[in-house]
């Protein structure tokens, strides 16, 4: 099982005045059973890119692989209702989405749409509703009386419930306080960990990328320009340079800290490590 | 004081108030930022300050004048604003056509208005694109061009109402940089409802709401220290403070938790003594 980009173009309204090309020669491999962070400036071909993950586009160029299905340019692809059941996309702001009158009948809707039998829908929205931290008690409420934050989360467990094996999130935390975001990203975390969930992040947010994901893929200008495993990606400062990413903070104090002649360890990205190692070096244990 | 609330309240819900009893005061001139969680009452603020929400108590004056619905409109033209998505705010199909919009409606002379748009772009950077489509520019540049079509307007007041939240990194620069030099050189009043902590550590004054009322306010080099009362409003601290955290459970303690580079120094003098 697996998740490939082979010589994949994505050419927007192809043949007319219009024509754009969102995505150039894509040659990708995604990890299934981690999260992976796609990162790139806007106007990158993120956006163009995970939606073709659950068939919303067709590649014009080359061909997709998601799990056990095919996508192929120049053919007529059938049968995608299962791929769409399998890989759950969440857009930006999902809670703009919400519209039935109880939390119940809204992340009852897709399982319900995919013809799943109406004793089994129940017990699916219940199971979903706790993967995002919500309980029973939110059945009979409106979606439309909660935060923001929770509103986001009712928004998820409606793809949840289609129990897709693929989650897509495209910036999931825009727009919450800093407390719902780090919340967000330990429910992703929690859903890859514990529910075996494959995660893929579309974020602006290099501190996510870095504390939370697995993997990391860069896009710009419609092509994928570097891909490997998050930390090895921050630690490389010439790439940083050349694709213009301000590297996190953590990062920074780790260069500081190794150019005022300090020894740090490969592992140590979080502040609580690097600052155990560097009392050890002045011998304040 | 440029902006002056007294007892303001308002609710969108009678049983849940947004805005409870709320008075401040804004400086001419200062850079303000406004923090506190999703729901906190931040952004109704900007919405009752422009007249968009009738308050339902209290007073607002502006520069002097009380918002009322005889002065509604005249407070209107002292104030810009920029909102959170770039994409919900514009009207024309180029960008000259979209920062021409407010000059129409202000009934500026057409004979003026290429000079108008010429200047603005050109302040916020965006002369070479004043033919292009707005949806076709990345999120810096159209948050940018909003801006132009506020400053057009000569607002004595800019509020920015979470304008960098939807922007990459690059975007988040370039509004944060503008905004800053608006500051500097025309000396118009900033008030940026945001949740970049970055970006208040370098404003003048820092609100922090909670539930529709004030739960601190004052110079952000104090207030940002406060981290417990920050963590239970579910706000961020400076990362510097995290660092200073760090270092503190290890038994080592700075001199102060602002500055990275003094910190890294300190420590480098430690290593030395050794």
């Amino acid at each position: 099982m697996a998740i490939e980009f082979k010589a994949v173009s994505y050419e927007y309204s192809p043949n007319t005045p219009f024509a754009y090309v969102a995505l150039k020669n894509i040659n990708l491999s995604i990890q299934v059973g981690k999260i992976t962070a796609i990162i790139g400036a806007t106007g990158s071909g993120k956006s163009t890119l995970v939606q073709h993950l659950n068939a919303l586009l067709i590649p014009t160029q080359g061909e997709v692989v998601v799990l056990d299905k095919t996508l192929y340019a120049h053919s007529k692809n059938t049968q995608l209702k299962a791929l769409r059941q399998k890989v759950g996309l969440v857009f930006q702001f999902p809670e703009a989405q919400l519209f039935e009158e109880t939390i119940e009948k809204d992340v009852g809707f897709g399982p319900k749409n995919f013809g799943v039998p109406p004793e089994e829908i129940k017990q699916r929205v219940i199971d979903s509703l706790k993967m995002v931290g919500l309980d029973e008690t939110y059945l009979d409420l409106s979606p439309f009386e909660l935060s923001g934050g929770q509103k986001r989360r009712v928004a998820i467990a409606g793809i949840l419930a289609i129990n897709p094996d693929v989650l897509v999130l495209d910036e999931p935390t825009a727009g919450l306080d800093p407390q719902g975001a780090q919340q967000m990203m330990a429910l992703f975390v929690n859903l890859n960990r514990t529910y075996q969930k494959t995660i893929l992040i579309v974020t602006h947010n290099m501190e996510q990328v870095l504390d939370y994901a697995d993997d990391v893929v860069v896009m710009e200008k419609g092509e994928v320009v570097s891909q490997g495993k998050a930390r090895a990606f921050f630690k490389d400062k010439e790439l940083l340079d050349r694709l213009d990413i301000v590297a996190p903070p953590v990062v920074t104090l780790r260069d500081q800290l190794m150019g005022n002649g300090f020894t740090l360890s490969e592992d140590a990205f979080d502040l609580d490590t690097i600052a155990r190692e560097i009392a050890r070096e002045v011998g304040h244990e | 004081m440029i902006v002056s609330i007294k007892n303001l309240n308002f609710a969108y819900d009678e049983s849940n108030p947004t805005i409870k009893d709320l008075s401040l005061g804004i400086k001419k001139g200062s850079y303000n930022t406004i923090i506190g969680h999703n729901g906190s009452g931040k952004s109704t603020i900007a919405k009752l300050l422009l007249g968009l929400l009738e308050k339902q108590s209290g007073t607002i004056e502006i520069d002097g004048q009380e918002l009322t619905d005889k002065t509604v409109y005249l407070i209107r033209d002292k104030i810009g604003i920029v909102f959170q998505n770039p994409d919900n705010q514009f009207i024309g199909s180029t960008v000259r056509d979209d920062i021409a919009f407010g000059l129409e409606n202000h009934q500026v002379d057409p004979k003026d208005m290429d000079a108008i748009i010429m200047e603005f772009a050109g302040q916020v950077g965006m002369l070479d694109f004043l033919e292009h489509e707005p949806t076709k520019l990345s999120g810096g540049q159209k948050q940018r061009v909003a801006i132009a079509g506020v400053l057009a307007m000569h607002p004595d007041i800019l509020i920015l109402d979470e304008a960098t939240s939807m922007l990459d990194p690059k975007g988040k620069k370039e509004v944060n940089d503008l905004v800053r030099s608006i500051y500097e050189t025309e000396k118009t009043t900033i008030i940026s409802i945001t949740h970049d902590i970055e970006e208040v550590s370098g404003s003048d004054y820092v609100f922090v709401m909670s539930q529709g009322q004030l739960a601190m306010e004052g110079k952000p080099q104090d207030i940002l220290l406060r981290k417990q009362e920050l963590f239970d409003l579910s706000l961020d601290v400076p990362f510097s403070v995290k660092v200073s955290d760090a270092f503190k459970r290890q038994g080592i303690h700075f001199t102060q938790e602002l500055d990275l580079e003094g910190m890294v120094r300190e420590l480098w003098q430690l290593n030395s003594k050794q």
